[in-house]
């Protein structure tokens, strides 16, 4: 059976990241009808240039047309949907059934997969939209096992969020937002009001916060019930995070084919993961109902992960040098680690750093400045340095 | 306005208000079905219901496998004096079209638009509810443009946020309270406050703490029902409601608003926002 690892990407830049560390497929919004609306997001140009690179490799690009549309937005969704079928791409993902009539009645060749935000919850529910002609359907995230394993009964394709963030509700069964910020939840404004605190007149205020997402556990069984696409939450994500957890997620489907996961790289992946994100993670729904556990109650400082060095842009093997893109601060001395796509996750001691000209340098403190360091292993353009806080395996 | 009120559907949660409410002139009753409802404060079985006429049927749930097959079961004799059965999960659809009983569709906040709306009406729904949280005049264009009357809500608590976690029950075990399962959360800096409500086999309902006062919405035609959702609503308020409306006055609604009747929402945030 073929998986796919599909990971979100907001620019083109995380796009190529995101398939060159793994992803068999990606998703992108558009500038409209996104729910990620603040998002950087693709123009036409863009998602055309973004479908014919993914097509080059052999992979699949998906495209989210998943808003919930008020009268005024249908608006030139039609001609948007006969373009996104003309450039060929893979899928639209959708939660408005008015996509679904405009593609049939145009007779586009348009794969359609049903969003999360449908709250597809039940076999029957997924019966309903295979009838319409969907090809996918993408399970609430409240779904346990055994209702995942009677949606795929139902032979629809089922595509599964495996880590990211979670929504406190259910998913397009929330308008917090509007009521409190007046952006609408439902459309791309969403303003995360379940990550506030409420006062209840105790001395701890009430907290909503989910914890995100993790199914690091649970891969091999989803492999094992023919899920089809396995699903990483995060469009607005650093490339950082998107390397990370892509590689993470491919060398899992990848251990579980060959037979050679064991829990200590589960381990080691979840301590990678949960650092990357600077949030705690858990399989919430998966096999229990969340308790609290699987919630935050503090008021959590939500500091920007600063694991992330540097991105290396070249190596010269003659000289073992690498020149590498700054992304945080680090200095002579430090020990960091360096993984890639195709490197082997290695321990390196910063000895000497030089910038451009040549010169010596004690630290590299200026963001996106480039900078050579000494590095005997061979390493490839598009590796990522960071802090070393875990161990390799 | 007495052609209007013939078109109220009230969701009620005392059986015995339904004399009363059939006194002013009203005559179509709504009822949450048992186990199979969100957001009640009261649930009936079809054998509560047997001795009232033209009553619809509320499963607003989101229902599970496990769940779907035992609704199944529970509709598999659909009573005579049942009028209808609103639901929200789509999930029953192919069950319920095949029986001889009006279906209507709630899908809440996810009825924003004619064209979505008129694609269920097409496969057979008798009719749908909007959603509460766009304008009137949006809610104008899009019955306008419906090919079936549609039904409107137009007093209630509205539902603002539905969630499968048990979110009072953890919150007491976390910092070992004992908060009741029925309270009011605020947010100081919009000053917006809910009710929150925890139930048992649901999950956690976030209702707004002020009654949607939806009553311009009586100037819109093209509607099939007017809705009325008496859930936490004192019957004292909605009694008092119709009788001013019945001498075509305006009705004082303490601790209530129009919602975003006249406030259109916002998805795209401008730069230094």
């Amino acid at each position: 059976m073929d998986y796919e690892l599909l990971i979100p990407v907001g620019s083109l830049e995380k796009l190529k990241i995101a398939l060159l560390y793994g992803a068999d497929a990606v998703y992108i919004g558009g500038k409209n009808y996104s729910l990620r609306a603040n998002a950087s997001n693709f123009t036409n140009e863009e998602i055309k240039k973004a479908t014919d690179y993914v097509h080059s490799l052999n992979k699949k690009i998906y495209v989210t047309v998943n808003i919930v549309f008020h009268e005024e937005d249908l608006k030139g969704l039609k001609d948007y949907l006969i373009f996104l079928n003309e450039i060929k791409i893979d899928g639209v993902i959708f939660s408005d059934i008015s996509v679904l009539k405009i593609i049939k009645e145009n007779n586009l060749n348009l794969n359609m997969c049903l969003s999360t935000q449908m709250s597809v919850a039940n076999k029957e529910h997924a019966l309903f939209w295979k009838n319409l002609g969907v090809k996918r359907v993408v399970v609430a995230r409240e779904c346990n096992k055994d209702t995942i394993k009677s949606i795929i009964d139902t032979g629809i394709s089922v595509e599964v969020f495996i880590h990211g963030a979670m929504c406190m509700a259910y998913s397009g069964q929330c308008v917090l937002s509007n009521y409190c910020t007046n952006r609408d939840s439902n459309r791309g404004g969403c303003a995360q009001v379940c990550r506030w605190l409420f006062d209840v007149n105790k001395p701890h205020k009430f907290s909503i916060m989910p914890k995100d997402l993790n199914m690091v556990r649970h891969i091999k069984e989803l492999m094992d019930m023919r899920v089809e696409s396995f699903k990483i939450e995060g469009r607005m994500r650093s490339i950082y995070y998107i390397a990370t957890v892509t590689l993470i997620y491919k060398t899992i489907m990848q251990k579980v084919v060959n037979n050679t996961l064991n829990d200590e790289y589960i381990n080691y992946a979840i301590n990678i993961l949960n650092r990357c994100a600077n949030r705690e993670s858990t399989s919430q729904f998966f096999d229990k109902l969340p308790g609290f556990n699987e919630q935050y109650y503090q008021d959590r400082d939500e500091v920007s992960n600063q694991d992330f060095l540097g991105l290396i842009r070249s190596y010269d093997d003659i000289n073992k040098i690498i020149t590498l893109e700054q992304r945080n601060y680090f200095k002579v001395g430090d020990i960091v680690q360096i993984f890639g796509p195709n490197t082997e996750t290695f321990d390196l001691q910063i000895t000497k750093i030089y910038n451009e000209d040549g010169n010596l340098l004690n630290e590299a403190n200026h963001p996106q400045m480039i900078v050579k360091i000494p590095c005997d292993k061979k390493v490839e353009q598009f590796d990522m340095i960071r802090i070393k806080i875990f161990d390799k395996l | 306005m007495e052609n209007k009120i013939n078109k109220f559907l009230i969701l009620i949660n005392d059986l015995k208000d339904i004399n009363t409410y059939k006194k002013m002139g009203i005559n179509n009753f709504a009822v949450y079905l048992k186990d199979f409802s969100i957001g009640y404060e009261k649930t009936y079985t079809f054998k509560d219901i047997i001795n009232f006429d033209n009553v619809f049927i509320v499963m607003n749930k989101i229902l599970s496998t496990k769940e779907i097959e035992e609704a199944k079961k529970v509709l598999g004799n659909i009573p005579s004096n049942v009028a209808g059965i609103i639901i929200s999960d789509l999930g029953l659809y192919n069950f319920l079209k095949n029986k001889k009983v009006n279906v209507i569709l709630n899908l809440r906040h996810l009825g924003t638009n004619s064209s979505s709306i008129n694609y269920f009406l097409k496969m057979g729904f008798k009719s749908y509810i909007l959603a509460n949280e766009i304008t009137y005049k949006e809610i104008e264009k899009i019955s306008s443009n419906c090919i079936k009357p549609i039904i409107l809500e137009i007093f209630s608590y509205n539902l603002v946020s539905y969630s499968r976690r048990y979110l009072i029950t953890n919150y007491n075990n976390y910092y070992k309270e004992n908060l009741a399962k029925n309270i009011i959360i605020k947010d100081k800096i919009s000053n917006e406050s809910f009710k929150v409500i925890e139930e048992k086999e649901n999950g956690t309902i976030f209702l707004s703490d002020k009654i949607y006062n939806g009553l311009k919405l009586l100037d819109i035609d093209n509607v099939l029902f007017y809705f009325i959702n008496t859930s936490f609503i004192d019957t004292k308020y909605i009694i008092n409601m119709l009788k001013d409306l019945k001498e075509n006055k305006i009705p004082k609604i303490p601790n209530s608003n129009e919602g975003f009747l006249f406030k259109d929402t916002i998805y795209k945030v401008k730069r230094g926002e």
